[in-house]
């Protein structure tokens, strides 16, 4: 006696819905069964499932009294049995497809006694149509003979009730457990999500409240060479409205190009260099493939500014700065190196100097969970080299 | 005649106030420019200018660095801070001192500066007495208090710890932490993906370390709060802390047992 749960095919991969009446109908009971829940639901599983349970069921009724059948009798009596449990099993397949086809609004809403119900007379609707199916199929004359005794068919009628409350009885059992499970889910996603929130509004805090040294000496910079080098002063402003549109645009997007990001980039160091002189060198390498990528706004933005007032401000001869971006099989692997003064006057030089740091790999824990990594190394000619993996955007969906 | 000296690591800027007060003040001479606050230190040890012009924020060392090295020296010149700092700071500043001035300075501003500056030179011919030094004590004692306001600047707190991970040193933030063991001879730091070596014995680190967020659970053992799991103990009745991202399970001992009493 089986009982086929037609998946819904709209549905394929929620496996989990939330309504308990519903909950039956997603699912095969051969799921009941941990190892078959590695198959994602869908017509071809159920259709291969209902194969193994009517195989399942033969086997077992064949085995009951196959030991003492005769030679002639045991393929016979085989393949009798065979016939039947698979007639069986599809009828009731072809029932809960039939009736989840039909009557689906109604079905998705019903609850208790109703739900029961439903569970049961289908199953037992399907153990007489398919038996009778099965008897046509082997002996289409042995339906006018007396086959369909009242005895055979009480008995009948008792099994397959009894086996289809089994069957809504271990429903309910895997219905908690799955209602337990996605409450879990629910919860540690929700965690995640306010986490995630929480630094993205940071983020657009600390982006709306852009450094006011920075800007302030900028502009010192642009009055001082206003009277002295008019035209220096007018490149140094276009870079600064350069860099201003786009650290104020990228605080509304939620994804850029990586090449977008490498250009503000690029707009901050060439104005630094204007500033800096001859103590300000940087060096950009990122491949094609790399620079079509899309990534957060202002991900790498503040580790170059770090880079710059921790690693080179501080250092009377300054130094250089590299950027290196590329794809690296499922990752993308950038790293930005200084050779600065490296980590250990940090603290002294500008107060919060790691802050920075701590709220990028929590940025990146929150957006890439496990997939992204931030690694914070000190070179061994000096300086401190920043790199990040981050997973490749179509692996970063399946996450977020 | 008044000299002075002007340091910034922005040569631009150095050129700006050079030209600006060429125009305010002709009869000052400007003997010496520098672009780091070490070699500031020895141009006006050298050539003792009567003003110096320092920029807060330099390589090598800052101009409050430089400020308080000067206060030592018998000589010291009349100091104007030329920053880009937030405003409120300069608040602070205006009430005490006569000179600090808010990059970039207007020619108005500029020309009270020196209006001031000619006052304190004035008032030193006259008695002989050096004036910087308590306009620099008091300059040094307000920045003190600003920056003492600030947590992040406060010492003794680790925030992030060295460590060698193979071949590279890799600078790890405390969040990252699960728990410190110290072995024989080394410490090992545990993140949830990492295990490294660091230089720092166990004693020194947990000077360094927050106690609300760091316990000790062991002789050896120093594990963050926020990554314990829950406790269990074993079949000889030891309690064991399990971990919310590593499998490892760390043996409370006796002595530290009273810190998981209400888990």
């Amino acid at each position: 006696m089986m009982k086929p749960m037609p998946a819904d095919p709209t549905t394929p991969a929620k496996p989990v819905s939330t309504s308990p009446g519903k909950q039956g109908a997603d699912d095969h009971p051969l799921a009941l069964i941990p190892f078959f829940r590695r198959w994602q639901p869908g017509i071809v599983r159920d259709l291969v499932y209902t194969f193994i349970l009517g195989l399942g069921f033969a086997l077992f009724f064949f085995a009951l009294y196959a030991y003492n059948l005769s030679r002639e009798r045991f393929f016979v009596q085989l393949w009798n049995n065979l016939v039947i449990a698979m007639s069986i099993s599809y009828s009731i397949h072809i029932l809960f497809a039939l009736s989840s086809f039909l009557l689906r609004p109604w079905i998705e809403n019903i609850r208790g006694w109703k739900w029961v119900a439903y569970y049961l007379i289908v199953p037992s609707g399907g153990v007489f149509a398919g038996y009778c199916l099965a008897v046509l199929l082997i002996n289409p004359a042995a339906l006018r003979l007396d086959y369909f005794k009242t005895g055979v068919i009480l008995n009948f009628a008792i099994v397959s009730v009894l086996v289809s409350c089994v069957l809504v009885f271990a429903y309910l059992v895997r219905e908690r457990e799955l209602r337990d499970k996605e409450k879990i889910a629910t919860e540690q996603r929700r965690a995640l999500e306010s986490e995630r929130r929480a630094l993205e509004a940071q983020l657009r805090m600390l982006q709306a409240q852009m450094e006011p040294h920075f800007l302030y000496n900028t502009l010192a910079n642009a009055v001082g060479l206003i009277q002295p080098d008019p035209a220096r002063a007018r490149l140094l402003l276009e870079r600064l409205i350069d860099y201003l549109r786009a650290t104020l645009s990228a605080s509304r997007d939620s994804d850029t190009l990586l090449q977008g990001e490498i250009d503000t980039i690029s707009a901050y160091l060439e104005l630094m260099k204007l500033r800096m002189g001859e103590r300000l060198r940087y060096r950009i390498e990122i491949s094609d493939q790399a620079a079509s990528l899309s990534i957060p706004p202002m991900l790498l933005q503040p580790v170059v500014e770090n880079a710059i007032s921790h690693g080179l401000e501080p250092k009377i001869e300054g130094g250089e700065i590299l950027l290196k971006a590329h794809v690296e099989k499922d990752h993308l692997h950038v790293v930005i190196s200084d050779t600065g003064v490296g980590f250990q006057t940090v603290a002294s030089s500008k107060p919060g100097g790691g802050v920075g740091l701590a709220n990028l790999r929590e940025r990146i824990a929150a957006l890439y969970g496990k997939q992204g990594s931030l690694s914070i190394t000190e070179n061994a000619a000096g300086g401190v080299s920043v790199s990040l993996h981050l997973p490749l955007p179509s692996t970063a969906k399946t996450h977020t | 005649m008044p000299t002075a000296l002007i340091a910034d690591d922005e040569i631009t800027l150095v050129n700006f106030l050079k030209a600006e007060l060429a125009v305010l003040w002709p009869e000052l001479k400007i003997i010496a420019e520098a672009y780091n606050g070490a070699d500031a230190l020895r141009l006006i040890n050298e050539l003792s200018p009567s003003i110096a012009f320092l920029d807060i924020r330099m390589p090598g060392m800052s101009g409050l660095e430089l400020a308080s090295q000067l206060q030592a020296a018998k000589a010291a010149p009349l100091v104007v801070f030329v920053t880009a700092y937030h405003q409120y700071a300069v608040d602070a500043f205006e009430r005490e001192a006569v000179d600090y001035l808010l990059k970039p300075p207007t020619r108005e501003r500029l020309g009270r500066c020196v209006e001031k500056l000619k006052r304190q030179l004035a008032a030193a011919d006259a008695d002989g007495t050096v004036p910087a030094a308590d306009v620099l004590a008091r300059l040094m004692s307000a920045m003190a208090s600003m920056t003492a306001t600030n947590p992040a600047a406060t010492p003794g707190r680790l925030d992030w710890i060295r460590a060698a991970h193979g071949n590279d040193i890799r600078l790890i933030s405390i969040d990252e932490v699960i728990y410190f063991e110290a072995n024989d001879k080394y410490v090992s730091v545990f993140t949830a993906t990492h295990e490294s070596l660091i230089r720092m014995p166990l004693r020194e680190l947990l000077d360094g370390l927050d106690a609300s967020r760091f316990w000790q659970i062991h002789r050896g053992t120093i594990v963050a709060v926020k990554h314990i799991a829950g406790t269990t103990r074993d079949f000889r009745g030891r309690t064991l802390l399990k971990l919310k991202e590593r499998p490892e399970e760390l043996l409370v001992s006796r002595a530290y047992l009273h810190l998981f009493k209400q888990m």
